[in-house]
């Protein structure tokens, strides 16, 4: 990346977190690339594990993008934002895509309590989680944010509540609620 | 639910969430009275109680929330990532404050819910931060910053005695020092009442100046106190899954806590004994086979104290003796004793202190090369310590009942760093006493394959020096040597411990082995079933399959339990083009009779207490045996579904083995290379891509290039799917999950022919394109199979490939119109033929043979033997005409396109030098045709393209899967 783009995204940032949308749509197609290119490499080359840790593939994406010097936390925080959106999207179609991949159309989808491969068990979840969540948002479109930023983009509770412009203790609150009705949500869809 | 009717049950959750669960019901009965809301928000509570154990506990997906190098945590400052565990991460930070270097913990619990439970974990930090003694790594303190906990620690730089100790034993000196300095820590920590309870050399931090520090002091304590037991079940998951691997070793672990009673110094003092016994011997004192057998030694066996050097003094002997006590009462009382008892030792092993410095010299040596290395790199010690808890109940269960051996585990072995499983399996072996996975990882491109060897109480696999190439792994009755085949055509057998590969014998291509306690390897090579001993010498024919009056082929020979009976699979027909049928068959050491037991697509494998395992349509199926009477009783019951089948041999070899004890290994997979239909210009550039990624065989264009026709699917279940090139849309043709394969369009692209298994033979059909009307056969039910190669353009001949009067096949052209008759075109003596195809004129046939001794293209005129041309040169398969007939294309033994100019000057046949176009990217492992297809002007190429990002599954294995037949 260079230094240009780089500095040029750091600006995007900080324009956003002064309230600027359109900084944000200006971003969203690099960050995208550059989440894509890691999850790519992460998922298929470097770990062959299969295990995904989203926070880590955000944060070497952010790394990557913005120079190191005197990071803004509030940039930080903004780009997380992002990247966890983008990180749903990676991360769900590549599951909905390993699902149809598998013969027989109709793969069971598994029970969050089955014990089975966790790897396997997650690109259900994702599936059942990225359903739940898009239900959740028509209830409360808020919280549906707030699971995505705290799941997709692995942010911090101070994280969240600065891009979600709420206090720590009312993320944490929506956190729990939403986290409730979401198992809820998807268990019952697991046919439990 | 509308959202306004959420915000009002929203409010209400989060109100119960913050009171303690035994207050929450008075306040529901005060915030809502309504039954309909009370119950709605008392099932979100008992969804709020599951989703902390769920993997929505965590705000990451996968594991770990990491830290970003730089950022900032209170007053520390991460610095790098140097370790991850279960409960957390570990970062080494800088105390901005004090300017010095620390080791932070994050802790992965939240605590959110539940206050009460924190300040448990708060005070039993505080306590375990008041130990202050110089051999020991100090807890700073437990701090919070924001939602983050994490534990502050010492940072202790140097490595753990269990590095140390797998360069071997130490010397008595070392051993007697480092001794003296873990009985101090203890001491000083018993006397504040602290037990470590989880002490093994991994917990031991040997410090470049010879000091040594132990670790994680009580924190197998305080973590395991936090936990409920469903905590404890789902923590065993989460480790087993992490790690890839069930949980650590219970070695050290004393017959108390295995037993699951209270636990108090004098388990340290077990583990101690433990600790020192490995120092001196380099072997652990309690080692078995399995986990389950490590527990029932620390229980049951004594240590062989044999391992011990000669030099080892006899107080310490004795010493070791009483720390190894199993019952608690009469075993060493304090560890101070110990302490006394080493340091008498030291001093009149020539002066107080001597030892000592000798010990201090060379772990300084060490030191120099790991100067800066830190202590933190092994995986969650104390989410293990939690889980050998668990374990320990379930091994005292699983001990107590042998015939009932508990629960079903079940956990995944992925691949080892930087390599994949072939996307559609590798093969694999679990040794017989259930403690090594084998397998087989072929690294990329053409290179050869290397042998693996996980040990499943282990973290990581590694790889056997020294062994390429191998194929079809399978162990000694002992589980100590691997047998195996390699792609130079030799047995071959190399010790798991390490040490050179040592070759036993000369094999043609090798099937699968087996060996018995007796000493008998028995192999498969090709129509015969040989041993040898296991020494190595000359190969005696055990059976034959030529005797048997028909050809056949043998793979995955498997001894019984009386060691010379032992089941096959038995493959009759040919094994290179999918002509025959397979089965499962019996045969003896004692005889060169051999006995069918059942047709199977898979071989079937023999496991205690009595039942035979095979994949059948994708599943793993287990079916009662008894071994003695050769006879397989009752119904097949599931045991693991998708299990691949390897198409290597176009024969379902399935993926999965056994072990004696209760073990299972398997790997799921497609049964095949996924492929995506890529076109190519004839510089190799990717024009487009054309319908999903999937398991794909022999693909075919119609005459208006309008349709491609290709086989998709599983072994034994592919059917044709019809990809319509301008709508972009695919349909299936057939539709009856048998093999169908080897489509070919009828010139007005109304019919397609194909070959297919649907009636248990291998007969050509044709069916309308338009997927109206049924498949009409085309050739009779007669021998021999018959694999449809091309159609000619007048719609006059079909040639199709089928097996000879030796393994190998050959071309026979079928009359389609007036009397249908059979007649050879290409009949191979010595030599095979395929993949014919009609120029466009259909006065000349192009197929690839073998006469030569490898696969050359040919030409050869048609119907009548008038001339024959060589075309390519070195080397060719899957040769294809461009419609004007005046250019050939085929393939390399490399994959690289070439073409050819043809002419036909006076009624003679001519062909130029053959030009390479460009190095094609094709799946591999598919033996039945053309796996790609030119267009009519032959300016673009569709291939059958491997998907290069997908890998294989990891490998699954099941402990104790004979539960899963329980009331079955």
């Amino acid at each position: 990346m260079p230094a240009a783009s780089s500095s040029r995204i750091s600006r995007l940032l900080a324009d956003w977190s002064q309230g600027n949308e359109e900084a944000r749509e200006a971003l969203i197609p690099v960050v995208y690339d550059e989440l894509r290119r890691i999850a790519r490499r992460h998922l298929w080359h470097e770990r062959p594990d299969h295990t995904l840790q989203s926070a880590a593939l955000v944060n070497e994406a952010y790394l990557r993008l913005v120079r190191q010097d005197a990071p803004q936390w509030q940039d930080r925080a903004h780009f997380l934002a992002v990247a966890a959106q983008l990180m749903r999207h990676i991360l769900v179609d590549h599951a909905r895509a390993r699902l149809t991949g598998k013969r027989g159309g109709g793969a069971p989808r598994l029970s969050l309590d089955a014990e089975l491969v966790p790897a396997q068990k997650q690109e259900f979840d994702l599936v059942a989680l990225d359903d739940a969540l898009a239900k959740l948002a028509t209830l409360d479109a808020q919280q549906s944010r707030l699971i995505e930023l705290r799941f997709f983009g692995g942010l911090s509770i101070e994280e969240t509540a600065v891009v979600l412009g709420v206090s720590p203790a009312t993320v944490k609150r929506e956190w729990a609620t939403a986290r409730a009705w979401l198992q809820r949500e998807m268990k019952k869809e697991a046919g439990i | 639910m509308t959202p306004e009717a959420w915000q009002e049950i929203k409010n209400v959750l989060a109100e119960a969430l913050e009171r303690t669960p035994e207050q929450r019901s008075a306040y529901l009965d005060q915030a809502c009275p309504e039954p309909n809301k009370r119950r709605e928000v008392e099932s979100l509570l008992l969804a709020d109680k599951q989703a902390q154990h769920s993997f929505l506990s965590g705000p990451a997906l996968g594991s770990t929330e990491e830290l970003a190098v730089g950022r900032r945590l209170g007053i520390y400052e991460i610095v790098s990532r140097i370790g991850a565990g279960g409960m957390g991460d570990v970062y080494q930070a800088r105390d901005t404050k004090l300017g010095r270097s620390v080791a932070i913990k994050v802790l992965r619990l939240e605590f959110d819910h539940d206050p009460e439970r924190l300040s448990r974990f708060q005070r039993e930090a505080r306590l375990l931060a008041s130990l202050n003694h110089p051999n020991i790594a100090t807890i700073y303190g437990l701090e919070q910053s924001g939602d983050t906990q994490y534990l502050v620690m010492e940072l202790v730089p140097g490595k753990t005695l269990a590095e140390r100790l797998k360069t071997g034993p130490l010397d008595i000196a070392e051993a007697l020092a480092i001794a003296q300095q873990i009985c101090a820590a203890l001491e000083s920590a018993h006397e504040q009442g602290i037990v470590h309870r989880d002490l093994k050399p991994a917990n031991v931090e040997v410090m470049p100046d010879g000091r040594i520090k132990v670790l994680d002091f009580g924190l197998a304590k305080a973590f395991a106190g936090e936990f409920d037991a469903d905590t404890q079940r789902s923590l065993a998951k989460a480790a087993g899954s992490e790690a890839g691997t069930i949980l650590g070793t219970p070695a050290y672990m004393s017959p108390e806590q295995v037993r699951g009673k209270s636990v108090d110094k004098r388990a340290d003092i077990w583990a101690f004994g433990c600790v020192f016994y490995e120092m001196l011997s380099g072997r652990r004192a309690f080692d078995a086979e399995s986990i389950t057998e490590v527990l029932a030694a620390v229980l049951t066996e004594e240590p062989n104290w044999s391992n011990l050097p000669q030099t080892t003094p006899p107080a310490i002997q004795r010493l070791l003796r009483r720390c190894l006590v199993k019952e608690p009462k009469q075993r060493l009382r304090d560890i101070g004793d110990a302490r006394i008892a080493i340091e008498e030792v030291q001093s009149g092993a020539g002066g107080a202190g001597v030892p000592q410095v000798a010990a201090q010299s060379s772990a300084e040596q060490q030191g120099a090369a790991q100067q800066h290395k830190t202590s933190w790199r092994r995986a969650a010690p104390w989410a293990l310590a939690a889980v050998a808890i668990l374990i320990a109940a379930f091994a005292v269960y699983y001990l107590a009942r042998p015939k009932k051996p508990g629960e079903v585990i079940r956990f995944s072995v992925p691949a080892p760093a930087n390599t994949s499983f072939r996307p559609w399996g590798s093969f694999l072996s679990l040794s017989p006493d259930g403690r090594t996975l084998a397998f087989v990882i072929e690294r990329a491109g053409k290179t050869k394959s290397g042998l693996w060897v996980r040990a499943l109480d282990s973290l990581a696999a590694e790889s056997l020096p020294g062994v390429e190439g191998a194929h079809l792994p399978f162990w000694s009755p002992d589980s100590r040597y691997i047998g195996f085949f390699t792609e130079d055509g030799k047995l071959a057998k190399v010790p798991i411990s390490g040490g050179p590969p040592q070759v036993l014998c000369d094999v043609h291509s090798g099937g699968g082995g087996t060996w018995n306690r007796d000493g008998v390897i028995l192999f498969a090579d090709d129509d015969k079933l040989y041993r040898v001993p296991e020494v190595g010498g000359t190969p005696t024919p055990v059976a034959d399959a030529a005797e048997a009056g028909q050809k056949s082929f043998y793979f995955f020979p498997q001894f019984l339990p009386d060691q010379r009976h032992f089941l096959f699979f038995l493959i009759t027909g040919t094994t290179h083009r999918g002509y025959g049928r397979s089965f499962v068959a019996a045969g003896s050491v004692d005889s060169t009779k051999t006995e069918r037991l059942f047709e199977s697509l898979s071989q079937a494998l023999y496991a205690p207490p009595g039942y035979l395992l095979y994949v059948t349509q994708g599943t793993l199926v287990a079916q009662a045996f008894d071994a003695d009477r050769l006879r397989s009783t009752g119904q097949p019951v599931p045991i693991g579904t998708g299990v691949g089948l390897s198409r290597a041999w176009n024969y379902g070899l399935g993926y999965f083995s056994l072990s004696q004890n209760g073990v299972l290994a398997y790997q799921t997979g497609p049964s095949g290379p996924i492929s995506q239909m890529t076109w190519y210009d004839r510089k190799g550039e990717t024009l487009g891509t054309i319908a999903e990624p999937a398991v794909r065989l022999t693909p075919a264009l119609s005459h208006d290039e309008t349709k491609i026709a290709v086989p998709t699917g599983e072994i034994g279940g592919s059917d044709i799917w019809v990809y319509d090139l301008k709508r972009g849309a695919e349909s299936r043709l057939t539709v009856n999950a048998s093999d169908n394969f080897n489509p070919v369009w009828s010139p007005d692209g109304k019919n397609v022919m194909y070959s297919s298994w649907r009636s248990g033979h291998l007969d050509i059909y044709q069916q309308a394109a338009n997927g109206l009307g049924n498949a009409e056969p085309i050739s009779g039910s007669e021998d021999p199979p018959k694999a449809l190669n091309d159609v000619s353009p007048d719609g006059r001949y079909a040639i199709y490939d089928t097996a000879g009067s030796t393994e190998l096949t050959e071309l026979w052209v079928l009359s389609l119109v007036g009397e249908r008759k059979l007649f050879p075109f290409v009949q191979g003596n010595g030599f095979g033929a395929r993949e014919a195809q009609f120029s466009p004129d259909g006065r000349y046939v192009a197929y690839a043979s073998h006469e030569s001794g490898k696969y050359e293209i040919y030409v050869q005129s048609f119907p009548q033997h008038l001339g024959k041309w060589q075309i390519s040169t070195s080397g060719g398969e899957e040769p294809a005409w461009r419609r004007d007939g005046k250019e050939l294309f085929y393939l390399t033994p490399e994959d690289k396109l070439m073409a050819v100019e043809v002419h036909t000057v006076a009624g003679q046949f001519q062909a130029e030098i053959p030009k390479p176009l460009f190095q094609a990217q094709l799946v591999q492992g598919l033996l039945w045709r053309n796996r790609y297809v030119v267009s009519a002007n032959g300016q673009q190429f569709l291939m059958l393209s491997p998907v290069r990002n997908s890998e294989g599954n990891p490998i699954t294995v099941v402990l104790n899967w004979p539960v899963l037949l329980e009331g079955k």
